[in-house]
C-alpha cells in the first residue's frame, strides 16, 4: 500500500468505478462469478480523476522502475490504449500498441506502430484479473524483437486461483497503482460503500473460489484452462 | 405400494419434529418424510427404472407406451392409498384428496413422467413421486377442507414432437391445433394428433382450445424438479428455491445469403460468403453475450445448427447460402426483446460491409416465468426454519410450471440437488437430498394458499 495507492483508491470509489452488486453477480468470461466490477475507464473520464490518476501512475513507475528502466511504452490492445498513450506523452518515449491477436503474420503481426529493435518496453493495461492473458503480450513484444522491462496495471484483482505476476512465468514482474489492499481501509475510513456491501466484498476476497462457487460461477479452476 | 397401514410411522414422525423444534420456526412445523413413504418413493423410483430402462438410458417417449405406461405405475399407487384418480381431456392424470369445502380453490402441485430418448429417471418423475408423498402424507394428517391435487402431465419434452408443455398447455386451453399434424421426430410417419388420440386424449376438445382447468379454481401451483445444471452441486446445497424460469426466442430457420462463386478465381473484394457472413455474426453476438454477463444480465445464446447445404457444398466453393439456429434464452423479457434487436442490428451491419443478406426471421416467444414473491418467502421461512440448506436460483430450463404461472396461477418450483445435469443417463439424485425438498413441497401444498391469501 502507498499514498499514491491510497489516493487513487480515493479517486475510484469517488467516480462510482467501482460496483458492488453481490445481489446480480458479475460474470467474467472465464466463469468466475464476482460481487464486484472495477471500470477504470470511468474513472479516466472525469478530468481531475484523470489528472490524478497520471499524476500517481507515473510517480509509481519512477518509483518502481526508475528514471532508466525502460524507453518505450507499449499498450495492451483496447483497454491500455488511453491511458498508455497518455503515460507515453508524460514520458516523452515511443508509443505502440500489442494486439490481442495477430493481423497477418510475421514478427511483428501483434503490434500496431514503430518499435525500435531492443527497444526495454514499459506495458501498460487497466486491470489485470489473474495476469495470465499478459503473458500473451509480453511474448508478443519479445518476437517483435523488444524486451518487456515492467508491467504495469491501473488496477489489479489478485484474487484468483492463481495469480501470474512474476518474473518466473510472465518475464518481467508485474505491479499495479491500485490493488484491493488500497481500497479496503480507504473505502473503511471514507464510508464509501454501504457497510453490508463492504463485509460482502471483504467475504468475496477472503475466498473468492467458495464466494464465486456460491453465486453460480465457476467453483474451481477450469483444467482446460491454458494460460 | 404406500397402502395405508403406515399411519403410526407417520405419528412417530410428527411427534419427533414437535420434540426438536427448529430455531425459526415457521407457521407449522415440517414433518420430515415419514421412513415407510421414504421407502416407497425409493421403490417407485425403482419400479420405473426397472420398467423404462432401454439399456442405455431412460425412455418414456411423450404420448407413448412408456408414459401411459410409467402414469399407469402412479395411478395405480395412488389407488392403492386410497386417493381418487381421473384423466381429463388430454389423458392427463389427476390425483386428488378431495377437501370439505368443494367452494376453496383447489391446491395443485405436479411434474410429468415422459422423458426424452435415452434420458433419466429423476428428471420428472421426482416431481410426481414428491407429490404424491404429499398428498397421502396429507390423508394421513385427517379430512381438510382444500381439496388437494397431483397433476402427472403429458409430453412435457420437445424430444418428441418438437414442443413442450403439451399437457400443461392444453389444460387452460393453449393447445395448438396446428400441433396435431406434428409429425414424432424418431418415427416420422406417427402424427401427435394419432399419438394422442391412440393414449386415450380427446383431441377435438383440445382443439376446440376448451380449458380442462379454471386457473380461478387453483389457489396455486407447486413443481418439485431435478436441476438440470450444475450450480447446486457447486454450491453444496441440496434444496433450490426457483425465483424464475428463463423464457426464449428461437430463430428456427435463420439464412445467411451470398452469392456461390470459385474458390481460386473470385478475389476478396467481389465475393459474397454465406460461411463468413454467418460466422461474423456469431461471432459478434459472442462478444456482446461476454459484455452483457460481466455486466450482470441474465443471458445464454446457442447457434445450435450451422450449415452449408451437404447437397451444394463443395471445398472448392465459395459458399452461398448458410442456415442456422439461434437460440437465446433470459429472466428477462426486455433482455431477449434487447438481444433480439441487437442481433437484427448487427445482421444489418453484416449485409452491408459483407454484401450479404442474413434473415433471421421472427423469433418462436415462450415468456420468461415469474414465480410467485409470496411462495417464494414461504419457501425460504420454511426451510430456515427446518434448518434445511437451500438457495435461491433461476431455472435455465423451462418447465410446466412456466405454463401455469403465465396462465396467472401463483407458482413456485422446489428443485433437487442432481449431478451430471439431466437429458442423460447419468442423472444423479440423492434420495436424503429429494425427501429433504419433498418436505418443503409438502409445506407449500399445504400452506401456500393460506400464504396467498386465496
Amino acid at each position: 500500500m502507498s499514498d499514491h495507492g491510497a489516493r487513487a483508491a480515493q479517486i475510484l470509489l469517488d467516480t462510482g468505478a467501482i460496483l458492488l452488486r453481490p445481489e446480480k453477480p458479475f460474470m467474467f468470461s472465464s466463469g468466475w462469478a464476482s460481487p464486484v466490477y472495477v471500470d477504470v475507464h470511468r474513472a479516466l473520464s472525469f478530468p481531475m480523476a484523470r489528472r490524478a490518476l497520471l499524476e500517481g501512475a507515473e510517480a509509481r513507475i519512477l518509483d518502481v522502475a526508475g528514471f532508466n528502466g525502460f524507453d518505450a511504452v507499449a499498450a495492451t490492445e483496447q483497454g491500455g490504449v488511453a491511458l498508455a498513450a497518455m503515460l507515453a506523452a508524460r514520458f516523452h518515449l515511443p508509443f505502440v500498441t500489442v494486439r490481442r491477436r495477430a493481423q497477418g503474420f510475421g514478427a511483428d503481426a501483434h503490434i500496431e506502430g514503430a518499435l525500435r529493435p531492443g527497444a526495454r518496453c514499459l506495458l501498460v493495461s487497466d486491470v489485470t484479473t489473474d495476469g495470465r492473458s499478459k503473458g500473451a503480450y509480453c511474448n508478443a513484444l519479445r518476437r517483435a524483437g523488444a524486451a518487456v522491462a515492467e508491467i504495469f496495471v491501473l488496477f489489479k484483482y489478485g484474487v484468483f486461483d492463481r495469480v501470474v505476476d512474476g518474473v518466473a512465468e510472465l518475464g518481467a514482474p508485474l505491479f499495479a497503482l491500485v490493488t484491493w489492499q488500497d481500497v479496503l481501509p480507504v473505502a473503511a475510513a471514507r464510508g464509501a460503500l454501504p457497510a453490508a456491501q463492504l463485509e460482502e466484498l471483504r467475504r468475496y476476497l477472503a475466498d473468492p473460489v467458495a464466494w464465486s462457487a456460491a453465486h453460480g460461477g465457476l467453483a474451481a479452476p477450469d483444467p482446460a484452462w491454458r494460460g | 405400494m404406500f397402502g395405508r397401514a403406515a399411519a403410526k410411522s407417520s405419528m412417530d414422525g410428527a411427534r419427533r419434529a414437535g420434540e426438536h423444534p427448529a430455531m425459526d420456526q415457521p407457521a407449522m412445523p415440517l414433518p420430515p418424510i415419514a421412513p415407510d413413504l421414504a421407502l416407497r418413493a425409493a421403490a417407485l423410483f425403482e419400479a420405473l427404472r426397472a420398467a423404462h430402462h432401454d439399456g442405455t438410458g431412460i425412455t418414456r417417449e411423450t404420448y407413448g407406451a412408456g408414459e401411459t405406461a410409467a402414469m399407469r405405475l402412479i395411478a395405480a399407487e395412488a389407488e392403492a392409498c386410497g386417493l381418487h384418480t381421473a384423466w381429463d381431456a388430454a389423458a392427463n392424470l389427476r390425483i386428488t384428496l378431495p377437501g370439505r369445502d368443494p367452494t376453496l380453490p383447489m391446491a395443485c402441485c405436479g411434474s410429468h413422467l415422459d422423458s426424452v430418448p435415452q434420458g433419466g429417471n429423476f428428471d420428472g418423475a421426482a416431481g410426481v413421486i414428491a407429490g404424491l408423498l404429499a398428498l397421502v402424507a396429507a390423508q394421513r394428517q385427517g379430512p381438510r377442507a382444500r381439496t388437494l391435487m397431483l397433476l402427472v402431465m403429458r409430453g412435457e419434452e420437445s424430444a418428441w414432437y418438437g414442443r413442450p408443455y403439451l399437457g400443461s398447455s392444453a389444460l387452460f386451453g393453449a393447445f395448438d391445433p396446428a400441433w396435431l399434424a406434428l409429425p414424432c421426430l424418431q418415427v416420422p410417419t406417427l402424427t401427435l394428433g394419432r399419438a394422442m388420440t391412440r393414449e386415450g386424449a380427446e383431441i377435438a376438445t383440445l382443439a376446440a382450445g376448451t380449458k380442462l382447468l379454471d386457473p380461478l379454481d387453483i389457489s396455486h401451483f407447486v413443481e418439485l424438479h431435478i436441476e438440470q445444471g450444475p450450480v447446486m452441486v457447486a454450491r453444496g446445497v441440496p434444496v433450490g428455491l426457483v425465483s424464475g424460469i428463463r423464457g426464449n426466442h428461437r430463430h428456427p430457420n435463420a439464412r445467411c445469403l451470398g452469392e456461390a462463386a470459385h474458390s481460386g478465381a473470385v478475389p476478396r473484394w467481389l465475393r459474397r460468403d454465406a460461411v463468413l457472413g454467418a460466422a461474423d455474426l456469431a461471432m459478434r453476438l459472442d462478444a456482446s453475450w461476454r459484455v452483457l454477463l460481466e455486466r450482470g444480465e441474465d443471458l445464454v445464446m446457442t447457434m445450435g445448427i450451422f450449415t452449408t447445404d451437404p447437397r451444394e457444398h463443395a471445398m472448392t466453393r465459395v459458399p452461398g447460402e448458410l442456415r442456422f439456429t439461434l437460440e437465446y434464452r433470459s429472466e428477462s423479457e426486455a433482455t431477449l426483446d434487447d438481444f433480439l434487436a441487437l442481433a437484427e442490428e448487427e445482421a444489418a451491419a453484416i449485409a452491408r460491409e459483407r454484401r450479404v443478406r442474413i434473415t433471421l426471421g421472427p423469433p418462436v416467444r415462450t415468456p420468461p416465468a415469474v414465480m410467485d414473491a409470496r411462495l417464494l418467502a414461504l419457501g425460504r421461512e420454511v426451510c430456515t426454519g427446518a434448518g434445511i440448506a437451500h438457495e435461491v436460483l433461476a431455472s435455465g430450463a423451462g418447465h410446466d410450471a412456466a405454463i401455469f404461472a403465465n396462465a396467472g396461477v401463483p407458482s413456485a418450483m422446489v428443485f433437487v440437488r442432481n449431478e451430471h445435469g439431466s437429458h442423460n443417463p447419468h442423472e444423479a439424485m440423492d434420495m436424503a437430498d429429494f425427501l429433504e425438498a419433498a418436505r418443503v413441497l409438502a409445506a407449500l401444498l399445504l400452506q401456500g394458499a393460506e400464504a396467498l391469501g386465496r
